[in-house]
């Protein structure tokens, strides 16, 4: 009989431990796609920084004449952020990392593989294609993107290629 | 529409290799070890061949740059099963990397033994690795690879000229190796121009195609040596 017993207690402790992992799962389940899986160096805002009048090409110096767009280093922050703006923290980050002298480093989010060629200018300035249309509403942004907008799959590129008659050459992209 | 075309004078090459270095530099292509070498698995996307005539004391070395001949009807892709390798418009025999499954079977197909399987996975010390040409991928084990005639190349003039708004000029798009040339043997340019240099090239008497026989019909013409050619031998 106490055999029996023992034999009950651990299933009523498995069951309870099974319970209290399910739970732990469903919660962490919850949480783990708002955890943002890419850390920048500071939470940029994007939207505020048009509000104030700026363009894309402000910071992003490069992609009406390269074929990179070009992520922002401290020099062009500090041509406005010398002093404090606001009250910001993310502004206080930046303004210890340009008294640091340090650089900033932004992770990149977008990336087409090695093996592609792809130019900004080609795309934006001669081809007159919005930035949205690959980077999504940017200009709603209050923090920086964690993911890609636009999947950077060939299925996609070859789409919008056929729908505008741009070339689908394999040499045109491939390298 | 352009059909890009290389001439090489025998007669002006002095066989230095300074295209086959500049090849290798411009295009990412990999070193070898030694003993790997030996199984002539080396990458060349353009090599110096030479060839023994004669015997001691009249012995002779000719020597032959040999990049890939780009043919009208290139073997190699008549073979390809998945489309890997094909002819552009402006006759480039490309090869697109991210597609090829590393059969094989264009290397056989190829007269001329200028395609060049990856047998290991790049190798380079380390600080070659900073020196990469960004506009060239590394290709990785298993596929296939040859000249590209630096396509790369054209697609960032094309890409200038497109911001320009204008057509692509004559001498705006030259291959690594046309381009190192010291004694300016190899001439590069649109062969169905009749002004070009490399088409004017082409029709004279000195010039001949490799393989010519099997019907591939090469873009890449040489121009014999002086006593070989045709007006001096009539």
């Amino acid at each position: 009989m106490d055999f029996q017993k023992s034999i009950l207690e651990i299933r009523q402790r498995n069951i309870i431990m099974i319970g209290i992992g399910a739970l732990i799962a469903f919660f962490v389940a919850l949480v783990w796609p708002f955890t943002p899986s890419i850390e920048q160096p500071i939470q940029y805002n994007h939207q505020k920084h048009i509000q104030a009048g700026l363009e894309c090409s402000t910071c992003h110096t490069l992609y009406e004449n390269s074929a990179f767009a070009g992520l922002p280093q401290l020099d062009t922050c500090s041509t406005c952020h010398q002093e404090p703006l606001t009250e910001s923290r993310e502004e206080a980050k930046l303004l210890a990392l340009i008294q640091q002298a340090k650089p900033l480093e932004w992770k990149q989010i977008n990336r087409v593989p090695d093996h592609v060629y792809f130019s900004h200018r080609t795309h934006t300035v001669d081809r007159e294609i919005g930035c949205a249309t690959c980077h999504g509403p940017m200009e709603e942004r209050t923090s920086p993107p964690t993911k890609p907008f636009f999947k950077w799959t060939m299925d996609a590129c070859i789409n919008c290629h056929e729908q505008r008659s741009a070339t689908v050459d394999c040499n045109g992209c491939h390298r | 529409m352009a059909r890009w075309g290389m001439v090489i004078d025998l007669d002006k090459c002095t066989a230095c290799q300074a295209c086959v270095v500049a090849c290798q530099v411009e295009n990412n292509v990999p070193f070898n070890k030694p003993e790997e070498a030996e199984k002539g698995r080396n990458i060349f996307w353009i090599k110096l061949v030479p060839f023994e005539e004669g015997r001691f004391p009249e012995a002779k070395v000719r020597f032959l740059p040999l990049p890939c001949m780009h043919c009208d009807e290139p073997p190699c892709v008549e073979v390809c099963p998945v489309d890997a390798t094909n002819i552009t418009p402006e006759g480039i025999v490309r090869q697109i990397f991210a597609r090829c499954i590393g059969c094989r079977y264009c290397t056989t197909a190829c007269p001329y033994t200028v395609r060049y399987f990856n047998w290991y996975p790049p190798d380079f010390p380390a600080p070659m690795q900073e020196a990469h040409n960004p506009d060239v991928s590394v290709r990785p084990k298993g596929v296939v690879e040859k000249c590209t005639l630096c396509h790369h190349r054209l697609q960032k003039a094309r890409a200038n000229a497109i911001a320009e708004n204008r057509p692509l000029l004559p001498g705006e798009y030259t291959p690594a190796c046309v381009e190192s040339c010291p004694p300016k043997a190899m001439v590069f340019g649109d062969l169905d121009d009749p002004n070009s240099e490399v088409a004017q090239l082409a029709r004279s008497p000195r010039a001949f195609r490799l393989l010519e026989e099997l019907g591939t019909k090469p873009k890449v013409i040489y121009l014999a040596e002086g006593e070989r050619s045709a007006t001096t031998t009539g």
